[in-house]
């Protein structure tokens, strides 16, 4: 019988296959409506709002539900009544939300305790014939609510008695809380591509895209930049830039569609065709950075600060008998396009311990120096590190004196005569620059001007230079960002000039990124409402009258050691310590300035953002506005003939004779360095005075904790705090192929300590070192691999 | 020449064995190949990923190395349980267990001493209250580190050092992280909440003169002390436990990425050597002692790896091993006459083996990818399957070792509902039927989850099936083209009982994806006997019931109405997956392994990508993130050809057994239930995947299944290995 039978699995395997292009035949035709293939950017459930919102409208204090419920005690009958299903759920669920109400009220959320009333939820909502069972999922969603999010949920909502008084009308009568819609909406999370990140070209200014296939986002940007006639660069600015995160944080509203600002910014026409299709992109931006030399930079300051790269075999580190290996414990290095004031490379790097000791965070590196909590070099509270070349602040110690120089030279008196300035430049004489800073008859030697204003005309060429930015300022705003840029887009924070008129301050002000650029001369400022920051200097109020300074000028072997008391301030701001602060961006940004004011151009403060595009290949209109005042308003400048006196004697600093020489030996070779270069530099070395070695440092603390626990009151004097130990370099130079200063370089490192000893191993300035290496980089090679 | 032809003769036989085994091998190699690529970039992108795990293990791994002492309880009830027993009241929850050495202790204190006892039990209350709070102002100053740690790598919430004092030249005061900020605030609030318990209900206990009543009262504080309750206490130490496995969890993983080839490479050999093991000549306990060391070797290689615990850590497995290894031994040496012949199991295809192993594997890749990238709460999900898959690997071969065994056990079972019996064996069988309901309701009474009583209904569903098909079917379609449909509808009314029982089983435990999955499979099975229009009309008038009753139910009303309108339902799910399918077919070839975006393309902090069941319900539109449509579908059509050789298979084999004669032999009756188990299996595994897939893509409302040997699933992995081993690798010579 069986042979017979039509039965068979064969059969049975086509019936698989016929079913299944049945069913999904008919899915995709279904699939095929409307509503499904124009995909609406957000969902949003009306019908789960209006049920929530008419139980909303229940919710009401407890006195006002008391009388409620007494005036509901007629109620009419409707589809939801006690014997009607769900009744008793819809029970349960109200007490369960009104236990939620109470805690909110018992979390001091709101003052009075919300209820909500049955009886009058059931009354009204018969007039609209809704069931029980729509009710009490009504109320349930909001338990959900409650159980997955906690009574933040409850918070979020729209409560009428936390409002102001003046907002209030816009409740309805009778109205306590209210669920606002965008608790309700969802917006895709993939609305959108974000905006490409390009670098610049530092020769050129072109847009550069990563010449890399292997991830879908960046096939995208090279086509999206395409018609631009972009270069290509092997290096990404994502794996070379140290917080590049940071950098972007301020654009995010324009980049990333999905930003709560996006539409406001950007709008919904920002749309491209991907894939055939089209859609939203965030705004394309272009950064200053040049990823060339970003790359090239950062591999020379992770060489140097402790990275075991294959690359680092071309430096000679010298980093033998340091702690970790490493010659420097952090480095920051920034380089400054001078004709367009573009950031050209921000590089950043700190060895291991370094990290360890500011951010305490993982296991103890291996092979760490060991220094004693809660000083400068292992913070009590820990912190984070993100990009020292833009964030770092140290007092920049004698890179002031091109500054002081700048204001020196200005005021040429027979009494107070410059001879040997330029020497002193070379060799960086703090002693004789101060001399004549404060007006000394001879460098030296003599008695000092009773009146002098070459402090006065020093703080005009900070000002000029651009630092000090806001300094001056008359608000408590200004004072509080006192010498400090917008580093997005070059512009001052503090002052209003009419050349932003018609900008849209606060859009502005979203995407602005502040950044010290540098400040001297300054002293601490504390308002009445408790702002505190910093302003400039009085002049002639701050400065000390002749006998003091003739007095200050002869302590010590060398001088201006002991030099206490009031307005004495001055001169640790002559050392470029004391108040006196600046970034590495600030101080290439202040050399680029000299240069500029050099060649009699027009100066920009820095900027790290180039352009922002759209889809279309315009630029943003907010911007353009914002890039045309920062043209206008970049730092004044100097005189040309003053800027190339100052530079012209910082030429000879790598010259035997100068600070860098030895530096410029290392990495050029002697020969070379007994001429010019096409470069013009200047060291720093602040806080040389502490020589403790780190046995020392923590016997010292040591003892401050136990004199801290007696009565004595000179325990911070005795037994004082370490200070960090910095060394900086800072020159403009000429690049392969230029004729003029086109670039400028600021490199600030942290010194390391010998193991031998536990003392500062940094004999030979390791800023200049790798300053000169950068630099022999840009002029002997191409910038391009 | 005799001699010479038997030899050309077996030559012949030896290269035609030989040649499925070279395939296999072939496709082994290649699905490795395959395997590795894709862990490589999984690998390559996971580094933001395992920011999140070395939080959690960090918060653990370092200060707090010495691990909470005993339980209170267990110290109480080992050193003084006769005593616990009897100053406690009898209904206290958790009072210690007889034990034969407490039966010996007459232990009937006197005043005095149960006094000195309960001193010393709030003297060990109290210290263990105050270690507790030693270990967490630990454990969070551990956390702070850890979040400083992601927060300096991420680079996102940092901001300049601005502050300056003039005093001090520098001060490089930061900005505290907003994590850490979050995780201080946290801390302080769990140690004001214990400090606020430990007042309020340990040290009125502790501290006051102790008497006799309060013993209930100390010993619902110890209990709490373990995590037991539901007091604030008791929370809060539950949390911590939990945060020390999630630590350990954490290590496991991060050893498990760090090691991922080789462990890849380990159970790929794994499955390569038991299956192949299982084709040796040798005898059925040799070959499961074989497995059984294969097993132990692997267990202690990823243990060595790093991927697993020590098996020291389970005594009670390893005496079972040493009991069951001596057992062995005797049956060995003085029973070896009562073995069995030595088996041989061979798989079906040559791709069947390779086949499973190249889906669980990217399955678990998949899962992988997610829990490096996706929502915080599923971070651990690839250890948890990664031991499932590991187990999978010797339950595999050992399926078919069983399979005898359990083909015994579905033909006593199909004998029993199919076959012709007495009114009072029709009575027993419809009571068994109750019976199967009423545990399915037990089982959803007791909390056993979802998904595990949804394999298992599957799982009965089959088996009931396989008897109706080799007994009733035949007959059913033979009647049916004669035109006695009367009688044809008698032989269909089991199937149809079957069915009425699975759905309430299906509507008891509110599961009722799998339903329709079975419904379909019934549906084939019933087009096949009544022919095309017949079937394809069924067909429809069952998606229409379900349509229509669906509306009113709550979930699939749901899931309908995501379905209508994916942008304004109550659910979003839909409108998610669409959203990201959309994306992800911007590009040709999708996102990319270990690219994909699952939380959404911004950098915003909250995960608010697609639904938390992407692992499980969602997998073809994970596959779509990774690879793109073409690649999905290609996959799907990969996948879909895999299991059709299956049916393929049954159906060429089917003629040569399905007749009257081998149905009298036992041996060939077993051959046919094997192979419309598979044939069964094939079809269920087709339609649950089709199902899935038409789910994602909005063309049929979510059903909540997910795609056999791919999604997530401890219990649907196992089923469905059971499933392939024992009826995929079929005993050639018994």
């Amino acid at each position: 019988m069986l042979e017979q039978a039509r039965f068979s699995l064969a059969r049975a395997g086509v019936m698989v296959g016929l079913c299944a292009t049945v069913v999904l035949g008919a899915g995709w035709v279904m699939n095929q409506r409307e509503a499904v293939r124009t995909q609406a950017p957000v969902h949003f459930s009306a019908r789960t709002w209006q049920g929530v919102q008419s139980v909303l409208r229940h919710v009401a204090p407890v006195s006002a539900t008391s009388q409620a419920m007494a005036s509901a005690q007629a109620s009419a009958g409707g589809l939801c009544a006690a014997a009607q299903p769900g009744f008793e759920r819809l029970q349960k669920s109200v007490t369960v939300f009104n236990l939620h109400l109470t805690q909110l009220a018992r979390a001091s959320f709101v003052r009075q305790t919300y209820q909500l009333n049955i009886e009058r939820l059931i009354q009204e909502t018969a007039q609209s014939d809704q069931a029980c069972v729509e009710l009490q999922r009504s109320v349930q969603w909001l338990n959900d609510q409650v159980r997955r999010q906690g009574l933040g949920f409850l918070q979020s909502l729209s409560w009428k008695e936390r409002v102001a008084e003046s907002a209030q009308a816009r409740f309805e009568l009778q109205s306590w809380v209210s669920m606002p819609k965008h608790m309700l909406t969802t917006r895709s999370a993939w609305s959108g591509l974000p905006g490409c990140v390009y670098g610049t070209d530092a020769k050129t200014g072109q847009p550069v895209v990563v010449d890399r296939a292997d991830s879908a986002t960046w096939k995208f940007c090279q086509a999206e930049v395409a018609a631009q006639q972009a270069l290509r660069s092997p290096f990404s600015l994502w794996d070379h830039v140290p917080g590049l995160s940071t950098l972007l944080e301020p654009l995010s509203a324009w980049r990333l569609p999905q930003h709560a600002q996006y539409p406001e910014h950007v709008g919904d026409e920002n749309t491209t065709q991907v894939g055939g299709q089209k859609q939203t992109v965030g705004m394309h931006v272009q950064l200053s950075i040049d990823p060339s030399w970003q790359a090239s930079l950062q591999t020379l300051a992770e060489c140097f600060s402790g990275k075991a790269l294959p690359a680092c075999a071309r430096f000679a580190t010298q980093a033998d008998g340091r702690y970790e290996k490493a010659r420097v414990r952090m480095a920051g290095l920034a380089v400054i396009d001078v004709p367009t004031g573009r950031l050209v490379a921000a590089a950043s790097a700190n060895s291991p311990c370094y990290s360890h000791d500011k951010t305490r965070l993982g296991p103890l590196p291996a092979d760490c120096p060991n220094l004693p909590e809660d000083t400068v070099h292992k913070p009590r509270v820990p912190q984070t590190l993100t990009n020292h070349a833009l964030f770092t602040q140290a007092p920049p110690g004698s890179l002031v004196k091109p500054l002081l120089m700048s204001g020196i030279v200005m005021h040429e008196s027979a009494q107070a005569s410059l001879v040997g300035l330029d020497q002193a430049m070379q060799r960086s004489d703090s002693q004789q620059f101060l001399d004549a800073f404060l007006c000394r008859q001879k460098l030296g030697q003599g008695s000092f001007s009773a009146s002098c204003d070459r402090p006065a005309l020093t703080l005009k060429s900070a000002h000029r230079l651009g630092w000090n930015s806001g300094c001056d300022g008359l608000t408590d705003a200004a004072r509080a960002q006192c010498g400090m840029v917008d580093l997005m887009h070059g512009l001052p924070l503090a002052q209003r000039p009419p050349q932003l008129q018609g900008v849209d301050v606060l859009n502005w002000r979203a995407s602005d990124l502040p950044v010290l650029m540098g400040q001297t001369l300054v002293q601490p400022f504390r308002s009445a409402s408790g702002v505190s920051g910093y302003q400039d200097m009085p002049w002639p109020e701050s400065l000390p009258s002749s006998e003091k300074r003739k007095t200050c000028a002869a302590s010590g072997t060398k001088g201006y050691v002991r030099c206490t008391g009031p307005q004495m301030a001055i001169i640790s701001e002559g050392y470029g310590q004391g108040n006196t602060l600046a970034t590495p961006t600030g101080v290439a940004s202040l050399m680029a300035t000299l240069a500029n004011s050099s060649h009699g151009q027009a100066s920009h403060h820095p900027h790290v953002l180039v352009d922002r595009v759209g889809t279309d290949g315009q630029t943003d209109a907010q911007l353009q506005r914002l890039q045309r005042a920062a043209l206008t308003i970049g730092p004044e400048g100097i005189e040309p003939t003053v800027a190339r006196r100052v530079l012209a004697a910082m030429e000879k600093t790598h010259m035997p004779g100068g600070t860098a020489y030895s530096a410029c030996v290392r990495a050029f070779g002697a020969e070379a360095c007994s001429a010019s270069r096409g470069v013009a530099g200047k060291t720093g070395t602040p806080g040389d005075a502490d020589e403790r070695s780190l046995s020392q440092l923590a016997q010292d603390m040591r003892a401050r904790a136990q004199c801290r626990n007696t009565t004595a009151k000179n325990c911070a004097q005795q037994f004082p705090l370490p200070r960090p130990r910095y060394r900086w370099y800072a020159a403009v130079f000429k690049s392969q192929g230029s004729e003029r200063y086109d670039k400028a370089i600021a490199v600030l490192v942290h010194s390391n300590w010998r193991k031998s000893d536990g003392r500062y191993a940094d004999d030979q300035n390791a800023a200049a070192e790798m300053g000169m290496l950068a630099i022999k980089q840009f002029q002997t090679a191409p910038a391009k691999p | 020449m005799a001699v010479k032809a038997v030899e050309a003769q077996s030559i012949t036989a030896r290269r035609a064995a030989l040649g499925p085994v070279a395939l296999e091998w072939v496709f082994f190699v290649l699905a490795l190949c395959f395997v590795l690529w894709l862990a490589h970039d999984v690998k390559r992108h996971a580094q933001d990923g395992e920011l999140r795990w070395q939080k959690d293990s960090q918060a653990a791994a370092s200060g707090l190395s010495t691990a909470m002492p005993m339980s209170l309880i267990d110290v109480w009830c080992q050193r003084e349980g006769a005593f616990v027993r009897k100053i406690m009241s009898p209904d206290t929850p958790g009072l210690c267990r007889w034990s034969p050495a407490s039966a010996f202790k007459s232990d009937v204190p006197s005043p005095e001493a149960t006094h000195a006892r309960l001193q010393v039990w709030q003297q060990e209350i109290a210290s263990r209250a105050q270690q507790w709070r030693q270990r967490w102002t630990a454990e969070d100053a551990l956390q702070m580190r850890a979040a400083m740690t992601a927060e300096a790598m991420n680079a996102t919430d940092e901001w300049p050092a601005q502050g300056m004092d003039a005093a001090a030249g520098v001060l490089l005061e930061p900005q505290v992280p907003s994590e850490v900020s979050r995780l201080q605030a946290q801390s302080n609030n769990r140690l004001v909440q214990w400090d606020q318990w430990v007042k309020e209900w340990v040290a009125p206990l502790t501290q006051s003169p102790v008497a006799e009543v309060q013993a209930d009262a100390l010993w619902w504080v110890a209990r709490a002390l373990e995590g037991v309750g539901t007091d604030v206490g008791a929370r809060t130490v539950r949390q911590s436990i939990r945060a020390q496995d999630q630590a350990k969890r954490a290590d496991y993983l991060q050893n498990i990425v760090q090691q991922l080839p080789w462990l890849l490479l380990g159970h790929c050999l794994l499955t390569v050597l038991a299956t192949h093991w299982m084709r040796s000549r040798a005898a059925p306990l040799h070959q499961f002692n074989g497995l059984l060391v294969l097993g132990m070797a692997s267990w202690l290689g990823a243990f060595a790896l790093g991927a697993a615990p020590s098996p020291v850590a389970y005594p009670p497995l390893l005496i079972a091993l040493g009991v069951w290894m001596v057992v062995s031994w005797v049956v060995v040496h003085f029973f070896s006459r009562t073995a069995a012949p030595p088996p041989t199991y061979k798989p079906i295809n040559a791709s069947w083996i390779p086949g499973w192993w190249l889906f669980t594997a990217t399955g678990w890749l998949l899962l992988l990818d997610q829990s490096l990238h996706f929502h915080d709460r599923l971070r651990f999900l690839a250890l948890e399957q990664w031991w499932a898959w590991a187990v999978s690997a010797v339950l595999l071969p050992l399926a078919a070792w069983a399979s005898p065994w359990l083909l015994l056990a579905v033909q006593r079972l199909a004998h029993f509902l199919w076959g012709r019996h007495s009114r009072a064996k029709m009575v027993m069988r419809g009571l068994l039927g109750v019976v199967g309901v009423l545990v399915f309701f037990l089982a959803h009474r007791l909390n056993i989850p979802q998904y595990v009583t949804g394999e298992v209904l599957k799982l009965v569903f089959l088996v009931s099936l396989c008897g109706w098909c080799v007994w009733k079917m035949p007959f059913a379609a033979q009647l049916w083209h004669a035109g006695h449909a009367r009688a044809t509808l008698r032989d269909l009314s089991g199937a149809m009982v079957l069915m009425v029982l699975v759905a309430a089983a299906a509507f008891i435990t509110s599961d009722k994806g799998p339903l329709l999955v079975m419904a379909m499979v019934l549906a084939v099975l019933l087009a096949t006997v009544m022919g095309w229009t017949g079937g394809m009309a069924l067909l429809m008038l069952g998606f229409g019931a379900i349509f229509l009753v669906g509306v009113d139910l709550d979930v699939v009303g749901e899931r309908l109405e995501a379905w209508r309108d994916p942008f304004s339902a109550a659910r979003d799910d839909m409108a998610r997956l669409m959203w990201f399918q959309s994306e992800a077919a911007r590009f040709d070839w999708g996102f990319g392994v270990g690219q994909v975006p699952w939380c959404g393309t911004s950098r915003l902090q909250a995960c608010h990508g697609l639904p938390l069941q992407l692992q499980s319900d969602y997998t073809f539109t994970a596959i779509m993130g990774w690879w793109g449509p073409w690649g999905a579908w290609l996959w799907l059509l990969l996948f879909s050809l895999y299991a059709y050789r299956a049916l393929v298979h049954c159906a060429t084999v089917s003629p040569q057994v399905l007749t009257p004669l081998q149905l009298l032999q036992p041996a060939a009756v077993k051959e046919v239930f094997s192979i419309h188990l598979l044939f069964l299996f094939a079809v269920l595994v087709l339609m649950q995947t089709w199902i899935t897939v038409a789910g994602n893509l909005s063309w049929l409302p979510l059903t909540g299944v997910t795609w056999p040997l791919m999604s997530y699933g401890k219990s649907s992995l196992w089923i469905t290995t059971v499933f392939v081993g024992a009826w995929g690798l079929r005993r050639a010579h018994a």
